[in-house]
């Protein structure tokens, strides 16, 4: 049971980053934000995290570029897709980029949990 | 017979057009036989006179003989010709029948005066009329009276300067039936000049059909624009709504004390999110693309999967599920989402209209081989017969929380499966929606070979009011 991990939240909408942060720092989860691609591929280099929550549309680049320089470095890290958009055109190349699981908003605190756990089952 | 005198009349012109063809071979050869007579009576005297004259009589004989021959000649060979040019004219009158009365348009021709001369069968089906009815008739019966006028300015000016091209070009015209009802045509006209003055042949083609197809394709567009803002729409919202969802679980999960109130309170906003993030979601699905990758789905097994989704979530009333599913039905070839999303909403509609009992029950289509009927009905309110008209319009609803959009795209989803939706209810008792959709079953392949016109029309649905409001 891998219920403490790190974990590197992306979005450019600050207020929502806040919140996922703070519900998931509460359940024990040590976390990181960033607010675009730039800044997310950064941190991946510095922290190593242990599990990567992105959304697609950030103000610089795609989500899938952070994607894929996660699993340029690391085929395992599980990558959560958490947006906004779901058409199948966006899912089919996040996935085909190397993303695990993809989330449409809002998404409520115990299904982002429940999505965690199963993904660090993994 | 109508017909029989059609044809005849239409001879008439036909062979009019042919005459100079096959009269003048026969009377080119009848010249030839004739001059060649005429130079043998000029030269015979002559020629028998060359002849030892044993006797005058003997060469008598032989000039008559010899006229006589060179006459059944030129009789034998015109009578041929003559046998050659009525089968020739016979065969081309009876190809002209042929296309006349097997035409797919309206076929009508007046005279110089607007006067209907003749009007084929499809033209008599168009139209309503029988030929008897018409012929004589200003052309004028079969149009719209308040184009009248008009016509018969545009009729004289055409008679003026006569030359074949379409009619109203650019103009939406109609064709009157005898009840008086009208229909949009396709009008070509032609012109016969005949021994008996010109002739007018217009093709008619009734164009209702093709209308309806433009008309929805239009509602289509329209209605892909629309999904296509409303799902732009439903993404912009979705960042604000986590937003105001997470603030809220996050008061709600904090330690500090909330006042039962507050609490109160914010669960209320809580389920009011959920509320609008559901009615985002539903209209990202509009914008859906292309159907997703289909698999074998077991109906059966999806209606299950179906009621145990639903089945979660608490109602206020005793509501009770009785199913009747035939084990026996071979799957289908489907999304299996889709699937799920059409039977989701059936259910939640069920329960909206306040049902106490749900039957949901899979046969084997009856009538249909190759087809399964999955049926969903309810003892609800029933639903009123306009509304019943209106039931699969897009953003059409009767909820206070509805979005209009539910029957509509589950309607799409099953004619995207080739299947169709009935609907049949009656205010007080309840409703039915029978969903009837193709299986993978070995008669599938006896299905594709059936003609068109075997298959019902995709409208059933709306077009069946069933009992209400009687």
């Amino acid at each position: 049971m891998a219920a403490q991990a790190k974990i590197l939240i992306v979005d450019d909408e600050r207020d929502l980053v806040d919140a996922y942060v703070r519900l998931l720092q509460r359940a024990g989860h040590t976390c990181l934000a960033a607010f675009d691609a730039n800044e997310a591929i950064q941190l991946i280099d510095a922290e190593s995290p242990d599990l990567v929550i992105t959304d697609l549309s950030l103000p610089d680049t795609s989500g899938i570029e952070i994607i894929r320089h996660i699993r340029a470095k690391s085929a395992t890290t599980p990558i959560i897709v958490m947006s906004g958009h779901n058409t199948p055109e966006l899912n089919n190349a996040a996935h085909a980029a190397g993303a695990n699981i993809s989330l449409l908003k809002p998404v409520s605190i115990a299904e982002l949990q429940r999505v965690i756990v199963e993904a660090l089952g993994r | 017979m109508a017909h029989e005198n059609g044809t005849h009349k239409l001879t008439e012109h036909g062979a009019l057009n042919h005459v100079p063809m096959y009269r003048s071979r026969p009377v080119r050869i009848a010249l030839y036989y004739a001059l060649g007579g005429l130079i043998w009576v000029a030269m015979s005297d002559r020629v028998l006179s060359l002849m030892p004259a044993h006797s005058y009589t003997l060469n008598r004989l032989m000039f008559v003989c010899v006229n006589a021959l060179l006459l059944y000649l030129v009789a034998a060979r015109y009578m041929k010709t003559i046998r050659i040019s009525v089968a020739a004219r016979e065969e081309a009158l009876v190809r002209a029948r042929g296309y006349f009365e097997s035409s797919v348009e309206g076929i009508v021709s007046a005279d110089s005066n607007g006067m209907i001369r003749q009007l084929n069968p499809r033209g008599q089906d168009m139209f309503g009329y029988h030929e008897m009815e018409l012929v004589g008739q200003p052309i004028e019966i079969l149009v719209p009276q308040r184009f009248h006028y008009r016509h018969e300015a545009h009729r004289s000016a055409f008679f003026a300067a006569p030359r074949s091209r379409s009619m109203g070009r650019g103009m939406e015209i109609a064709g009157r039936r005898k009840d008086g009802s009208e229909f949009p045509v396709e009008i070509s006209l032609n012109v016969v000049h005949t021994h008996r003055g010109k002739l007018v042949i217009a093709f008619i083609a009734d164009i209702t059909e093709r209308r309806a197809m433009e008309r929805e394709a239009r509602r289509n567009e329209t209605v892909d624009a629309l999904a296509a803002v409303a799902a732009g729409i439903a993404h912009e919202l979705n960042n604000p709504l986590a937003v105001m969802a997470s603030r809220i679980e996050l008061m709600l999960a904090s330690d500090q004390d909330l006042s039962a109130q507050t609490r109160d309170d914010l669960l209320v906003l809580q389920k009011n999110i959920e509320r609008a993030s559901r009615i985002s979601h539903n209209m990202l699905s509009l914008a859906r693309q292309r159907p997703g990758s289909r698999q074998t789905v077991d109906m059966n097994v999806a209606v299950e999967e179906a009621m145990l989704i639903v089945g979660a979530e608490p109602k206020g009333v005793m509501l009770r599920y009785e199913t009747s599913l035939d084990r026996s039905l071979p799957p289908l070839m489907a999304e299996p989402t889709g699937i799920e999303q059409v039977l989701i909403n059936f259910i939640l509609n069920a329960r909206d209209a306040g049902a106490h009992l749900i039957r949901i029950e899979t046969a084997a289509a009856p009538g249909r081989p190759g087809y399964l009927r999955l049926s969903i009905s309810d003892d609800g309110a029933g639903i009123p017969r306009d509304v019943l008209a209106k039931l699969f319009q897009p953003f059409f609803t009767t909820k206070a929380k509805g979005t209009g959009l539910g029957l509509w795209l589950s309607q799409r989803i099953v004619q995207d499966h080739g299947g169709n939706i009935a609907v049949e209810s009656e205010v007080g008792k309840g409703t039915t929606f029978a969903i009837t959709l193709p299986t993978m079953s070995e008669a599938s392949s006896e299905r594709m070979t059936l003609p068109r016109d075997d298959r019902p029309p995709p409208q059933v649905a709306s077009a069946q009011s069933g009992r209400s409001g009687r």
